[in-house]
């Protein structure tokens, strides 16, 4: 359980976000939702220690962020960031970076770390690409193989800022897919999305933010039946039912 | 799990064969400095001159040669070329940016007029030459990375601040040189970069800081890895990346600012040495870094033994030798990089 408690965060102590007290629930896919420039990855990376928070604390499972060393950290959250690099490496090079903060003081990779990066790259079906440069990747691939590092990372939780930013559609589902699985697995996601019907298909909380603050934090079915997503985008909403299966619908309000 | 296993000989093959590759270079290396030590206006007969000094007669011509001239010389060319090389490896590391090195962020002359500066106000003291070289160096770097973070980080920009202030460190050397033209023996020389005249005193605090720097920056190869993917990534692998930028820029200048002082402004190995020594070994700082360093060393020791050899008895500075042959070189590596790559791709 990861816990915020009146926290304000922001950029060079100019707060983006007032007074936040929210909880993500441990196991379960968390999405926070919000029109640009609501704060939602400013939260995203306050939460994973990326930013300072200017005043209020994070807990997790009760222990205070501040009381965290680094390198526990990185043994407990992953990050997936929203801008990526593309070194000149192989796949698997990069994935093996994933095993840092578990690597005794010769950084050297033993055969265990070399045994959860072929894990994680096989859950990410990146195994097949493991010698290719990430130059060469196309972008859902290389999305996948980055999905793949924060596994090796092998933390309980995950934070991912826009997961399926320059995706198709198609690479879009598959990445969610990996998400949901993984959760499965029991580790927790909190995650930034932008498409409102992937977000409320996939995820199992909703947190709505709007101009620094959270409107509402709740089930995704909850959330989507109070309507407080087509109130802060102002559109319209339906819930229709594709062959046994819930989807969402946004459109234009007239 | 089979394929785990592997992956991971197959990485075990690719560092033995990193290491046979690195065992080469040091063969090469070996092979420079007799060769070094051997060549000049006058030819050593290396194993009788040696020979002749172990039994303890030192009083020859071609001993005396041997220990006061071609020894601190060929030293001298060791230490800054693995200095320079292994600071560009640094910078371009810490700026992530594959045009920056010593010379071209102004690291090289801001060390360079400090150096001039120390000797100017203090003759007497040859000893302070490189903390002022370092001094030199460091504040380069940081109006340089202070400039960039303050205008946005981009690639051009850093380069472009690095231009501005490489400018205004030269103009300051040519201002000391032109009022004071008599605190510096060889100004000329300083200003391409030459090891003529150099002696073990000049060396001795540089080859310490020199050492211990690449020592250091050994330890942090593995933080230099992480700065690749971003500093966002490497945050979130545990990494605090403004403390180790800054320590990496640190060492850099360390180095870069120690080889300075005494070998003046030695411009293109720190650029060039860092990217052959990429395309040969790949992009791991762990081998870059040691690859770096026993390259650099070896091309600087070449280019002096050919700087004395071609004109002899004349000779010329070799900071004019390796530009003259590093740049074709450099332009050479550019045109035949596959297209679509990215810098520094291993083959």
């Amino acid at each position: 359980m990861i816990e915020i408690k009146k926290l304000s965060a922001g950029y060079r102590g100019v707060p983006v976000l007032r007074d936040l007290t929210l909880s993500f629930p441990t196991g379960k896919i968390s999405t926070l939702i919000g029109p640009n420039g609501c704060g939602k990855s400013t939260l995203l990376k306050t939460m994973c220690a990326l930013l300072p928070s200017i005043s209020g604390e994070l807990f997790f499972d009760g222990k205070p962020l501040s009381a965290f060393h680094r390198r526990e950290f990185a043994r407990l959250c992953a990050v997936l960031p929203q801008s990526r690099n593309i070194p000149a490496l192989r796949a698997m090079e990069l994935v093996a970076h994933g095993r840092y903060p578990h690597l005794s003081f010769s950084r050297n990779l033993r055969e265990e770390d070399w045994k959860k990066v072929a894990a994680a790259m096989e859950k990410t079906g990146t195994l097949p690409l493991k010698d290719r440069l990430l130059s060469s990747l196309s972008g859902g691939e290389r999305q996948r193989v980055y999905l793949a590092m924060t596994l090796a990372q092998d933390t309980p939780v995950l934070f991912l800022d826009e997961p399926t930013t320059y995706l198709d559609i198609g690479q879009k589902y598959e990445i969610l897919e990996l998400v949901k699985f993984i959760r499965d697995e029991g580790k927790t996601i909190v995650m930034v999305l932008h498409d409102l019907p992937l977000a409320f298909s996939y995820s199992d909380e909703i947190t709505v933010l709007a101009e620094g603050r959270a409107l509402c934090q709740g089930p995704s079915a909850r959330v989507f039946e109070e309507r407080i997503a087509d109130r802060v985008f102002g559109v319209s909403s339906r819930q229709v039912t594709v062959e046994g299966k819930t989807e969402y619908l946004f459109f234009r309000a007239t | 799990m089979s394929i785990s296993r592997k992956s991971s000989t197959r990485s075990f093959f690719r560092k033995d064969l990193q290491g046979l590759k690195l065992c080469l270079l040091a063969l090469f290396l070996l092979l420079c400095t007799l060769l070094g030590l051997w060549g000049g206006s006058t030819k050593l007969s290396l194993f009788e001159t040696c020979l002749s000094v172990l039994r303890g007669d030192s009083s020859s011509p071609q001993a005396r040669i041997l220990l006061y001239v071609r020894l601190p010389r060929v030293s001298a060319s060791l230490l800054s070329g693995a200095a320079l090389a292994a600071s560009g490896v640094l910078i371009q590391a810490v700026l992530q940016n594959p045009m920056a090195a010593p010379n071209v962020i102004g690291v090289n002359a801001g060390a360079g007029f400090f150096t001039f500066l120390t000797l100017a106000l203090f003759p007497a003291h040859l000893a302070f030459a490189p903390l002022g070289a370092f001094a030199g160096a460091l504040l380069a770097a940081l109006l340089v990375y202070g400039a960039a973070s303050i205008a946005g980080a981009g690639k051009l920009t850093i380069i472009l601040a690095g231009v501005a202030i490489s400018s205004m460190f030269t103009a300051g050397i040519n201002f000391i040189k032109t009022i004071s033209p008599e605190s510096l023996y060889n100004g000329s020389s300083f200003l391409i970069g030459g090891f003529s005249g150099v002696s073990f005193r000049d060396l001795f605090p540089a080859f310490w800081l020199i050492l211990i720097s690449l020592l250091l920056s050994l330890l942090f190869s593995s933080h230099a890895d992480l700065l690749r993917l971003g500093d966002d990534s490497a945050q979130s692998l545990g990494i605090n990346v403004k403390l180790c930028r800054f320590t990496l820029l640190l060492l850099a200048c360390l180095l870069a600012g120690s080889a300075v002082s005494f070998s003046g402004l030695l411009g293109f190995v720190g650029l060039i040495v860092p990217h052959i020594a990429r395309r040969l070994f790949g992009v791991s700082h762990r081998i870059l870094l040691p690859a770096s360093a026993l390259f650099g060393a070896a091309l600087v020791t070449l280019c002096d033994l050919l700087s004395r050899l071609l004109f002899a008895p004349y000779e010329i500075p070799v900071g004019i030798l390796l530009s003259l042959l590093g740049g074709p070189f450099f332009l050479f590596l550019l045109l035949k990089r596959p297209r679509g790559r990215r810098e520094g791709d291993p083959r």
